[in-house]
């Protein structure tokens, strides 16, 4: 092995996401940072956005399944026992290079959940802890949007204007105005004015999911990486964690992983915080094996990997007689409805759902039917259903709140690995009878909007399997260490110097996107620990 | 062979032929469009098979299941099997389309990944796309629409509010 590095005041494993926003802070509080990262700093010219083939590359290097992939810093998953896939991208900034920037927060209720609606558990933290931290993770990563919406509470002015209104804005507020509907315009994490360093505003192009190359999203390495390695923070890429290891007390001394090179390196630190999310993070300390920890470290209550939430969603696309042209802009939502999202038991569900007004893509995407769900057909009819289709679409995901249940997990493969042999997770999950209810429910509401919009036909599909953006719950925050995993802070109920900083950490999901809410998460754990740093090192 | 084909990098020249006549019935010229298979689709698979394998076995499997279908086609109807070393090219158009329906109908998940991989290569070629009008969405962009007017919101504004206490 490598000889051990001086130890660092903190380790972070993973530099997506979390990763990204607490490097900065702890930085920022003076604190000697090291972050080990298994993917690479992706190159500005290698996105796909100015090649010919640019929607080849969606099937291929920039595939949001790692399993179809495959690039040499993925990792695969046995996904055999679920019907939705988890999705992600291994690189400096994670998934957030590959990503639609949908940034809405979670509501008061969403971390009351036990309490307003007797389901789930409530969160140790309310919307109220969160609510400065939402604030100073938008004005570091830049929001397009407008504050005043009536489905959630006062936020700040937005950093830049929200998106642009063009004719499928327009086509989607004429049938929630028909439906008389709660709707907003979009908190995004993309920008629409000049904003940040190196950064342009978004310039309508249209596939953020495979990276922006302008810089337009505020994906973590245009944000807060560079400012966190202006700060001293040092990022060691191509390091792959095999486990964390402990010390003869049981607390974290830091992480052995492999490099770039293919040997084996340790990396020593004070407090150790993993930021691999809701797959990744399990995944690590289920393989951080000792006598002091034989079912994984962290692990006394049993319960690392499970309580898996995704989101499921599913799209409702309408066909429309006139062109849309909906190709042009960004991917995901313009615009969203909160009109179902708090709990109504009369529609036979407790909790709810987002319908988020979303796009279309290029010619490829509607030949494969990636958003209704099934290919335009082979043989004669070929050219004119395409032709119908293509640029006439507009897409509506329907997004619903996934509620904890601890057989939906994240366990270890008996026999996958990556490609440093490094033990894989195996998903198993079941979508609940609660969320087949509320689906149904959700996407008879979006054919009702579609319809209210114009369109001419109306397609879906009763559940969309490459759909796991979103990795939540594995290693939950609670008071009670037999209940939860770690504590209100991100603190290791069994491990006092190792912290949770990413989607694992989520007791219950809400029906919003999560990454402000795991921005702002890493973002209070982090100053809790800047603050409390010498006790917990000690 | 009624059409003349090289070796790919994956794909024998036989396998080559069959794979282009059967992407012009997946595909099929049709106005400015030209076929699939006129378009050099089965040649943009081959070099698919060379960069991921995992295509190769279903993609193989589909091109065997196809050529045997068509087999007993022309066992059924033609004459002069001799004069071909595919069977899929002595078919008609109709009798062609008969054989991929029954192998799409037995054999769903390797005939999806064949179409699958056909559209993938028909929607990335160059020439089809020159045709359709798409041009790489960088770095151009697209213009900026006008901005978003708040007046649109007034009626959801007049609601009030919509979130519970907590």
């Amino acid at each position: 092995m490598a000889p051990s590095n001086e130890a660092a005041d903190v380790l972070i494993i993973g530099a997506g996401a979390s990763g990204a926003a607490a490097a900065w802070s702890l930085a920022s509080g003076g604190l000697d940072v090291v972050c080990l990262e298994q993917g690479d700093w992706v190159d500005p010219a290698d996105y796909p956005h100015t090649s010919v083939d640019w929607e080849l590359h969606r099937q291929t290097d920039f595939a949001k399944d790692p399993n179809v992939r495959q690039r040499p810093e993925d990792y695969p998953l046995n996904n055999d026992d679920t019907p939705i896939v988890p999705l992600m991208f291994n690189a400096v900034g994670g998934s957030t290079i590959h990503w639609s920037g949908h940034f809405p927060r979670f509501r008061p209720s969403d971390f009351r959940v036990k309490t307003l609606d007797g389901v789930a558990d409530d969160w140790p933290l309310t919307y109220w802890d969160l609510a400065p931290y939402y604030e100073q993770n938008d004005a570091n990563v830049g929001v397009s949007g407008l504050s005043g919406d009536p489905a959630n509470p006062e936020r700040t002015p937005r950093q830049t204007p929200p998106l642009g209104l063009d004719t499928a804005t327009k086509t989607y507020i004429r049938g929630l105005e028909e439906l008389g509907w709660h709707w907003w315009p979009t908190d995004n994490a993309i920008i629409t004015a000049p904003f940040g360093e190196g950064r342009q505003a978004c310039n309508y192009c249209g596939p953020c999911d495979m990276g922006c190359p302008i810089g337009a999203i505020s994906s973590a390495h245009v944000t807060y990486w560079p400012a966190a390695v202006a700060q001293g923070v040092r990022i060691i890429t191509r390091a792959r964690v095999r486990e964390i290891t402990v010390d003869r007390r049981g607390r974290a001394s830091g992480a052995v992983y492999y490099t770039a090179e293919g040997g084996i390196a340790e990396q020593r630190a004070r407090v150790v915080i993993v930021a691999c999310n809701g797959v990744g993070t399990p995944r690590l300390l289920l393989n951080s094996v000792s006598s002091l920890f034989p079912h994984g470290l962290a692990n006394s209550s049993g319960l690392v990997g499970t309580n898996l939430m995704f989101h499921p969603v599913t799209f409702v696309t309408g066909v429309f007689s006139d062109p849309i042209n909906a190709y042009v802009g960004p991917l995901g939502m313009v615009l969203h409805s909160q009109e179902f999202y708090e709990t109504d038991t009369g529609r036979g569900y407790v909790r709810g759902f987002q319908i988020q007004m979303g796009r279309e893509s290029g010619p490829l995407s509607t030949a494969l039917g990636n958003f209704p769900g099934e290919k335009v057909p082979w043989g004669a009819d070929h050219h004119r259903v395409q032709r119908e289709l293509s640029a006439h679409t507009l897409t509506a995901a329907v997004m619903i709140e996934d509620l904890p249940e601890a057989h939906n997990r994240v366990e270890i493969d008996a026999t996958l690995t990556d490609s440093s042999g490094i033990p894989a997770p195996k998903i198993v999950y079941e979508v609940s009878e609660n969320s087949r209810r509320c689906l149904d429910y959700a996407i008879a509401r979006g054919r009702d909007l579609l319809d209210a919009a114009g369109a001419t036909q109306i397609m879906g599909q009763p559940i969309a399997r490459e759909t796991g953006w979103h990795l939540m719950g594995t290693a939950r925050m609670g008071d009670d260490p037999a209940n939860s995993v770690v504590n209100g802070h991100g603190q290791a109920h069994d491990v006092p110097n190792l912290f949770i900083i990413d989607g694992s950490l989520f007791v219950t999901s809400a029906a919003v996107n999560p990454t402000s809410t795991i921005q702002a998460l890493a973002l209070f754990v982090s100053d809790w620990l800047k603050q409390n740093f010498r006790d917990v090192a000690s | 062979m009624s059409e003349q084909h090289i070796d790919g990098e994956i794909l024998t020249a036989r396998q080559v032929a069959l794979l282009a006549a059967i992407q012009n019935r997946l595909i099929p010229a049709q106005d400015e469009m030209p076929g699939a298979g006129d378009a050099g689709c089965a040649q943009t698979v081959d070099g698919f098979l060379k960069e991921r394998t995992a295509l190769r076995r279903p993609i193989l499997a589909a091109l065997n299941e196809i050529e045997a279908t068509a087999g007993a086609y022309a066992q059924a109807s033609a004459d002069d099997e001799a004069s071909t070393h595919v069977a899929f090219l002595a078919l008609s158009d109709a009798e062609r389309d008969a054989a991929l329906r029954a192998v799409e109908a037995a054999h769903p998940d390797l005939f999806n990944t064949l179409l699958r991989q056909t559209y993938t290569a028909y929607y990335t070629n160059p020439a089809v796309l020159r045709i359709l009008g798409w041009r790489p969405p960088q770095p151009e962009g697209y213009p900026t629409p006008p901005p978003f007017d708040e007046k649109l919101l007034d009626n959801v504004k007049r609601r009030g509010k919509l979130w519970r206490d907590a």
